[in-house]
């Protein structure tokens, strides 16, 4: 056997060891053989479903329900995303709230917002699709933190809602416009 | 010009640079296990029963490879993994741009805001890819502990 192949099978046997330690003892741990769903980019919304949530979380919505809700105005809809994210692109009268900003950001936002959090009204948050949590995290936080009972999460998100040629908002397309 | 591509000072700022790049993107997938599992998932193209070994094992080999090309131990076998991790990101990065699928990369951070374009990705793959390449054939083991020992 050649050096450098000995080299890579010395390299790989060290990594495979370290990773067994620390997937072992990580917070963070996994299993060892995943079960992911299969995904396909069929219709089908449970290809869309959670896979970090509990059952104690906030119900999840699909794409015929969220869109459903939206067409009552009294429906809240917040987008949990990052701000550059909004900007590019967001459900149409949905507000910006978040989740993952620093803590001062989040404040200045979650204000703006606070006047139209009311515990009688359904609330449903979203992000970008269903490989972020920023939405389980945000309504997590309405739901346990904040004392709002009606929250849903719609975890197709910004992706599936656009794709499906729903309402939407891009503020930074009509900046672009305006200039 | 084979000179200066083989020049030794280019080498070692070239194993520098991809080792610091590597170990510095593994950190938050080793600590991040489940959410590095998630952005592997998500790129739709790996079976289910590997997306979680890979993201126990890859980040390792990144950060083990890091290490080994930046202290200069067994460089040609770190090279070898490093341009092999180059070639598979960019081989998927290439098939999420075609497939027009947004997707958090999974690069340097697993939080959603690491969300980059996948061409700027490629591009940026593309330039430590040569970087890999020149430390794997024209690079020398200059101020490497392997060369040190001997």
């Amino acid at each position: 056997m050649k050096k450098p192949a000995i080299e890579i099978v010395v390299i790989l046997a060290i990594s495979i060891s370290a990773g067994v330690v620390n997937n072992s003892v990580s917070a963070n741990r996994i299993a060892w053989i995943g079960s992911w769903p299969s995904i396909s980019d069929a219709e089908d919304d449970s290809a869309w479903d959670c896979l970090s949530c509990v059952e104690t979380d906030p119900p999840q919505l699909s794409l015929g329900e969220a869109s459903a809700l939206y067409q009552n105005p009294e429906v809240l809809f917040l987008d949990a995303r990052f701000p550059e994210e909004y900007a590019e692109g967001h459900i149409e009268r949905a507000y910006l709230l978040p989740i993952e900003a620093t803590s001062t950001d989040f404040d200045a936002y979650f204000n703006a917002v606070k006047p139209l959090l009311d515990s009688s009204r359904l609330i449903v948050t979203y992000c970008s699709g269903a490989e972020c949590e920023s939405s389980l995290f945000l309504a997590r936080y309405l739901r346990d933190q904040i004392g709002l009972p009606n929250v849903s999460i719609f975890f197709g998100g910004w992706r599936r809602w656009e794709n499906a040629g729903l309402p939407a908002a891009y503020p930074n397309r009509e900046t672009e416009t305006e200039n | 010009m084979r000179d200066l591509l083989s020049n030794k000072y280019l080498t070692l700022l070239f194993r520098v640079i991809l080792g610091v790049v590597f170990c510095y993107a593994a950190v938050d997938k080793i600590v991040h296990i489940d959410q590095f599992a998630r952005a592997i998932y998500f790129y739709h193209i790996a079976p289910g029963w590997t997306v979680n070994v890979m993201a126990v094992v890859m980040p390792m080999v990144e950060m083990i490879a890091g290490i080994c090309l930046i202290l200069g131990i067994m460089p040609r076998g770190a090279a070898t993994l490093i341009v092999a991790m180059l070639v598979m990101f960019i081989v998927a990065l290439t098939i999420v741009y075609v497939r027009g699928v947004d997707i958090n990369c999974g690069c340097f951070s697993v939080s959603s805001r690491g969300k980059e374009s996948a061409v700027g990705l490629i591009w940026r793959d593309l330039l430590l890819l040569l970087m890999g390449l020149q430390v794997l054939f024209l690079g020398r083991d200059f101020l490497s502990l392997q060369r040190l020992r001997k």
